[in-house]
């Protein structure tokens, strides 16, 4: 981020006081900064951004967690910052790879969102990490603390609350920072780092069909138990398709999650988020490697008279 | 010297606006420095069109004013022009503006965000521009502004430069404000510097006009390169000290009728394809500015490069 000077025109374009994303800074964090830093109410950043963008208040998702509606142009003006850096305190760009669509929701991402946060990142950088956006994630990896979702006095925590400071609680006015320092149980930061892992590998690699393949793999390993649980394991006629890898899918519209009644209770208005995904998959502990492996017809390709 | 021969292919005649530190310049900025450094308060007053707003502006400049990347900002001058309308919001809304894009919030929420923004961006010193403007509801706001970056937990002293443009023995806002037995201005007119509360920016003598002819030479070689203005400098000046454009006989050259003369006059030179300014163009210039500056020009006639009326 460069210095601005006032015989530069962005004097006047840009915030009395700017801030630039930290590593891995998650996006309401960078706006509660940006509030504290100007001296301004919790969310008037956003409230500016929404007024100036003359969004729709429906259209817009007021949590943040895929913000695919704002815009991202407005705010990097303001803090003169570049646009990409804005979008990387975001999962959009991963996301759109993974669905392959620019149309992205919430529901892309997570079911029910709840803010959790480090008290330790918040006493040193205020900072809001990202990955704390991710479902399933427990402990901060950094300070190996427990992520706190309520306040002392009992109040959920809540991102942004009209007339009250950033980064406190909108009853007590408690400032996160002095929340508890609880700290994480081994196992809990070991299977955080395992969804990290395959947060990881869909934010990296991932492609509709590589999802595709992760769900008929979930999809599987879900039928086995079923078959197990029911005694039907050994029959033939239920168990031919278990254990067949489907090949990379040509066709663009299949999606074999809608065929399959498994998976049902998963989606949300038609799509399995991610993090749903995730925390199935290592639910079943399904190595990722197998998700690449390409063996053999998709089921519904072979056994379609089935 | 000069060459009389018309070229039509010549460029359009640019005129040069870079900023002059003419010796009234470093007069006022040295007052306004004067007020900065030492946290004093005064009325700096001059003529109409001396260069008050340039000088100004050329100080804020380079006051050392910036955004930095770690989110700290510094505005060590904060330079205000003064808004038309007579009310303490005006105002307001006028500081916020300078500290970067203005984000609505309540009047109420505005009033003190002000105070605790100065303080943020390390304000040393406040210069009202056309201060002549100030209403009594400003120079309330001022006196409370100022107070509260006084008192804990700010505790900062600013320097406080009102700019007025004033005409004959007149100073502005003295008989108005300052000079009135309320306690709200005998309390403004005791935080005013005991020695020097309102200075007079005087114009320009005869030798300071030479010099910022010899600046004009400069900035004018590549546009007419035997340019030598210095050598009609006592024309000049007898002609810019005229009664029409010096009504208080100070004998001192107000800038913006010397930036008009030496522009018009080689703005003439230039059209005429000449390479300098002679003494037919230099009297044409000073006959327009003295006596025939109200006149209108009733002429039908439309320059060749203007389209022709349908």
């Amino acid at each position: 981020m460069q210095t601005i000077y006032i015989s530069d025109p962005e004097w006047q374009e840009t915030f009395p006081h700017r801030v630039a994303p930290l590593p891995d800074e998650w996006l309401p964090g960078l706006l509660l900064r940006c509030d504290e830093v100007n001296d301004w109410d919790s969310g008037k950043t956003l409230m500016h951004l929404r007024r100036s963008t003359k969004w729709k208040y429906e259209m817009y998702d007021p949590k943040l967690i895929v913000p695919s509606s704002l815009k991202f142009d407005h705010l990097a003006q303001w803090l003169a910052v570049p646009q990409v850096d804005l979008l990387a305190t975001t999962y959009l760009l991963e996301l759109a790879r993974c669905y392959r669509t620019s149309n992205l929701f919430t529901r892309h991402l997570t079911a029910p969102f709840e803010l959790c946060l480090c008290p330790a990142c918040l006493a040193q950088k205020r900072l809001l990490r990202r990955i704390f956006a991710l479902p399933g994630i427990t402990c901060c990896p950094v300070h190996h603390l427990e992520l706190v979702n309520a306040c002392r006095c009992g109040t959920q925590l809540q991102l942004f609350t009209k007339g009250k400071q950033p980064f406190t609680c909108h009853t007590c006015s408690l400032d996160w920072s002095s929340l508890p320092l609880l700290a994480a149980k081994p196992e809990s930061l070991a299977l955080d780092q395992h969804l990290l892992t395959y947060y990881e590998f869909f934010f990296s690699k991932g492609e509709p069909e590589l999802f595709e393949r992760a769900l008929w793999l979930v999809n599987d390993k879900m039928k086995e138990e079923r078959l197990k649980r029911d005694g039907k394991f050994h029959d033939k006629r239920q168990t031919r398709t278990l254990g067949k890898i489907p090949p990379f899918p040509t066709n663009k519209n299949t999606y074999y999650g809608r065929r399959e009644s498994s998976l049902h209770p998963y989606f949300h208005k038609g799509t399995l988020p991610l993090g749903t995904l995730v925390e199935l998959l290592v639910e079943y502990k399904l190595p990722l490697d197998q998700i690449l492996v390409d063996t053999g017809p998709l089921p519904y390709s072979s056994d379609e008279g089935d | 010297m000069t060459n009389s021969t018309s070229d039509s292919r010549r460029p359009p005649f640019v005129i040069q606006k870079d900023f002059i530190l003419t010796a009234f310049a470093k007069r006022f900025q040295g007052f306004v420095q004067s007020s900065w450094q030492q946290r004093t308060w005064h009325v700096i007053t001059a003529l109409p069109g001396s260069g008050k707003s340039w000088s100004i502006r050329d100080l804020v400049l380079h006051s050392g004013a910036r955004k930095e990347a770690t989110g700290e900002t510094y505005l060590p001058v904060l330079a205000i022009c003064t808004p038309m309308l007579e009310t303490e919001q005006a105002l307001v809304t006028a500081i916020a503006t300078v500290f970067g894009a203005p984000v609505t919030m309540p009047w109420y929420i505005r009033r003190n965000w002000v105070v605790k923004r100065m303080a943020d961006v390390h304000v040393e010193c406040l210069i009202f521009d056309d201060a002549h403007f100030l209403s009594l509801s400003h120079l309330s706001y001022i006196k409370e502004l100022t107070d509260k970056l006084a008192l804990p937990p700010f505790q900062r002293e600013v320097g406080l430069c009102l700019a007025t443009a004033h005409t004959g023995d007149v100073i502005p806002l003295k008989k108005d404000y300052f000079d009135r037995p309320e306690t709200l201005w005998r309390q403004f007119r005791w935080r005013m510097d005991t020695e020097h509360p309102f200075r007079v920016v005087p114009g320009h003598t005869r030798e300071e006009v030479q010099r910022i002819l010899a600046t004009y030479e400069g900035l004018y070689r590549s546009q007419l390169p035997d340019l030598n203005l210095q050598r009609w400098t006592k024309s000049i000046y007898t002609w810019l000290t005229h009664q029409t454009l010096d009504p208080d006989a100070t004998k001192r050259v107000t800038m913006i009728y010397l930036a008009r003369f030496v522009t018009g006059s080689l703005r003439r030179a230039y059209e005429q394809g000449m390479t300098d300014v002679d003494k037919e163009i230099l009297e044409t210039m000073a006959s327009i500015m003295l006596y025939r500056r109200d006149e209108f020009d009733k002429s039908d006639d439309v320059t060749p490069d203007e389209p022709p009326t349908p």
